[in-house]
């Protein structure tokens, strides 16, 4: 079950309306807008598969959206069955997983 | 409050995602947030010559994750679609675990030692039936600074032949011939750093968008910052990039040298060059003798704008336009790759590029550059800077050169006498002579020339009578049919060593994982290779990949590709040095032949005369404007094959796809080859979108499915090269550059028709 934290790109005249896009999208998680025409958002799929046909039609169905540019992908899934191990929290903090 | 596992994950990929805008999601937390059990290892991404900086992130011994390099100033975090499939490579089941030799014609498995004494034996047998010059290797820049090295001295400096290629000749060697013959020297004059500070960009001969996206997202944020950013397309066919563009030239295929000129007359005639650069810093000749700047003048008058557009087909007014892009432009910075240097006259079109800079003194300033895009990852590190072409040596040293060749004898402790001063066979000759017999054995490294040459199946006559070996990490592959042994090789974060990427920036990459099945490092295959034929002393020495880079930055100090301050103790630290570095404590060198570059700065004063710049690998210091006659492609359409046949890259794949052919969702992302037509030339063929087609040129035929797209112009055809299935590349043309040796793919004469 892949988890990729994107960078998404946009046209900045455009940048509200592809961010209320994105956020009602239910594999989806959005992060703020950054830099005036960045978005950064969580996509959580399935399949790696599920993640690149996600990604694929998030970029061709908008012309706001110039890049999407992953910046980390987990896939240890794959290569261990980590479907069980619990880890505490960062030392206090609660980061916000929304 | 404790986190599943997930919700830990999730939140970590915000925050790197955050982090590569310089945002933190949560304050303080980044660092803590992936201060799990995975550990995270700073390395270089595998695929294209952008040189992005990857984190791998490994538990247990496994690769798990990957994220962009926040630190890293090329990418700054970010990575392209082919970042998200990196690990599946590491563990694709053709991966190739054990060596291999083809008994009785199949391949059975065997020992390091049954492989490694075979070859040994076969190679020494041949070398001492025919002589050196009957062995050959033909490398790659995808292999390690460290790999080529080893295969380099193995070959020059013990076996005695320069019959040592890679295949940088096929993406890359017109860039190094334009550089060569404009600047003086290999390699650009500037570095990424310029597209930030540029305020007009010429892209021409490359699809930036898909084939290097990173820079194309700088590209992007440059525009997005700065409105009065202008971009010049040039190029036959609409692609992704297109989405930036203020203008795009769509000339025919292979005729844009005409433009080019255009455009400098243009410059020239309306007060856009710089008369005070050109007269400090610039000589002119043609293909004979040296010109004036008058002369220069009277040679462009042929290329008016009409001119141009008739040779071209792009519209007068379009050329005029994009001339005075480039004129007006306080900066400008041209990037190009293979729609330019894969030509018959890949170097005249790159020194045609580097006029416009060199009129408008356009060049060596912060936002100027003429910069060719590199391909591959270590195209420039392992085979231009490491000397992996038939006449090259190490640190841009040629065997023509008796002082070069004594030089490299002396540090690879072996007799001058080995090194022979004749180049060897280029790459289509090398195949050539394999196909007559001339070369009887050859050792084939990390690459795929089955697949990859031009007009391939009038090659595959060699690979199957001679006795060929192949190192490589999957099996198997279109050049792994034709091999007597295969021997496995560790891949991507299996091995380390240093990768030299297009901005001049050496970086380090750590053995992270241990090899696959048996795999081993390919240079200690060629180590070990070398020592069971006889060359013991010259080669046990190497104990550690730390002791070739040493004995190679060596032989760097001094020349001006200097790397001998990028010691593996500081690369393991920094995210990279730009050469020249000559010393520990020097930061790298952000611009050549100007104040700051080393070598400019050691130049005695009364030769430097008040100049700002000087190109110092030219006489005077003064680079070359060239007065290059216009020339189209080697082989025009005409009645018989009407169509102009281009190739080419597509953003999910990358070269021979047997690193993302292996990756199942990059397949059904792009799961075969197709030939994109224009609808024009669709509507008269009768031929509808998702027909099987024939594309016939003089050197064979594909079926393959049309794709009825206005990407291309009409009278193009677009095929991406990836897939051996579709094998475009029985049908292109293995003319070549005479300077240059990199063959014409980019465009040859083709008829289509519906199946």
């Amino acid at each position: 079950m892949p988890i990729a934290g994107i960078v998404v790109m946009t046209d900045e005249r455009e940048i509200q309306t592809v961010y209320n896009r994105l956020s009602a999208h239910e594999l989806i998680t959005t992060y703020g807008i950054h830099q005036d025409n960045y978005i950064v958002a969580v996509i959580e799929t399935d399949s790696l598969r599920q993640l690149e046909e996600l990604i694929d039609s998030l970029r061709n169905s908008n012309e706001a959206i110039l890049g999407i540019y992953p910046a980390y992908i987990n896939f240890e899934d794959e290569v261990f069955d980590n479907s069980k191990p619990v880890i505490e929290d960062v030392q206090g903090n609660s980061p916000n997983t929304d | 409050m404790g986190l599943t596992r997930r919700e830990f994950i999730k939140t970590s990929a915000a925050a790197a995602a955050a982090a590569s805008l310089g945002t933190s999601l949560i304050p303080g937390a980044a660092s803590q947030l992936f201060a799990d059990s995975t550990k995270w290892h700073k390395s270089v991404c595998r695929f294209c010559g952008t040189g992005c900086g990857v984190m791998v992130g490994e538990r247990d011994g496994k690769v798990v994750a990957v994220k962009g390099d926040n630190l890293n100033t090329i990418n700054k975090g970010h990575l392209c679609v082919k970042g998200f499939y990196l690990h599946k490579i590491v563990y694709s089941d053709t991966r190739l675990k054990h060596p291999m030799i083809k008994k009785d014609g199949k391949f059975q498995r065997v020992s390091w030692d049954e492989a490694l004494n075979f070859v040994a034996e076969r190679f020494n047998s041949i070398r001492k039936q025919y002589g050196p010059d009957a062995l050959a290797f033909y490398g790659s820049g995808q292999a390690e600074t460290e790999e080529t090295y080893m295969a380099n001295k193995l070959y020059k400096g013990c076996i005695g032949t320069n019959n040592m290629e890679g295949n940088p000749r096929l993406c890359m060697a017109s860039a190094v011939g334009g550089y060569l013959t404009s600047l003086g020297l290999d390699e650009p004059v500037g570095t990424y750093d310029d597209i930030e500070q540029a305020e007009f960009f010429m892209l021409i001969g490359s699809n930036t968008a898909e084939c290097h996206p990173i820079l194309f997202e700088r590209i992007i944020r440059r525009k997005h910052q700065n409105p009065n950013v202008k971009i010049l397309i040039i190029d036959p066919r609409k692609t992704p990039t297109d989405q930036i563009t203020d203008l795009h030239l769509f000339p025919k295929p292979g005729y844009d040298l005409a433009i080019l000129h255009a455009m400098a007359r243009i410059i020239i005639k309306e007060g856009y060059a710089d008369e005070q650069f050109i007269k400090e810093n610039v000589v002119f000749k043609d293909n004979k003798k040296d010109l004036t700047f008058e002369e220069y003048k009277q040679f462009l008058e042929k290329y008016t704008p009409e001119y141009a557009a008739n040779d071209s087909g792009v519209p007068a007014e379009d050329i005029v336009a994009a001339a005075r892009m480039f004129g007006r432009a306080k900066t400008a910075m041209s990037m190009w790759t293979m729609g330019i240097n894969q030509r018959t006259r890949g170097v005249w079109a790159n020194n045609l590029i580097t006029n416009l800079h060199l009129l408008t003194g356009k060049i060596g300033k912060p936002g100027c550059d003429s910069f060719s895009l590199t391909g591959q990852p270590n195209a420039c590190g392992g085979v231009r800077e490491g000397g992996g072409l038939c006449h090259l040596l190490p640190a841009h040293r040629s065997v023509k050169n008796p002082k070069h060749r004594e030089e490299v004898a002396k540090v690879w402790d072996v007799p001058v006498s080995n090194i022979q001063p004749k180049p060897g066979k280029h790459t289509i000759a090398m195949f050539e002579a394999l196909n007559k017999g001339e070369i009887k054995g050859i050792f084939i490294l990390c690459t795929n020339p089955a697949q990859s040459l031009p007009n391939a199946a009038k090659y595959r006559k060699g690979l199957e009578e001679q006795f060929v070996v192949v190192s490589e990490s999957f099996f198997p592959t279109a050049t792994t049919k034709y091999a007597d042994v295969v021997l496995p090789a560790a891949f991507w974060t299996e091995k380390e060593g240093v990768y030299g990427c297009t901005e001049r920036r050496s970086q380090y990459m750590p053995k992270i994982v241990e090899p696959l099945g048996e795999a081993r490092w390919d240079a200690f295959i060629l180590r070990d290779l070398a020592i069971r034929m006889g060359f013991k002393k010259e080669f046990e020495k190497y104990k550690t990949a730390e002791d070739i880079w040493n004995e190679y930055i060596s032989l760097t100090k001094g020349k001006d590709m200097d790397l001998s301050g990028a010691t593996y103790r500081r690369l393991k630290k920094v995210r990279g040095l730009r050469w020249p570095v000559p010393s520990e404590d020097h930061p790298g060198t952000y611009k050549r032949y100007v104040q700051g570059d080393p070598l400019f700065d050691e130049l005695p004063r009364e030769k430097k005369k008040g100049r700002w710049i000087y190109f110092y690998g030219k006489p005077e210091g003064k680079a070359v404007v060239w007065a290059r006659p216009d020339k189209g492609p080697e082989e025009p359409t005409d009645e018989d094959y009407p169509f102009a046949l281009t190739t080419g890259r597509v953003l999910e794949h990358w070269h021979t796809a047997t690193m993302t052919g292996a990756v199942p969702e990059l397949n059904r992302a792009v799961p075969k080859a197709y030939v994109e037509i224009h609808p024009e030339d669709a509507k008269r063929l009768k031929i509808s979108n998702k027909d099987q087609v024939v594309i016939e040129t003089r050197r064979g035929s594909l079926k393959i499915e049309a794709r009825v797209i206005d990407r291309p112009e009409p009278g193009t055809l677009f095929v991406p090269w990836h897939w051996e299935e579709w094998m475009i590349n029985n049908l292109t043309i293995d003319a070549f550059d005479p300077g240059s040796k990199e063959p014409e793919y980019k465009v040859c004469a083709a008829r289509i028709k519906k199946a």
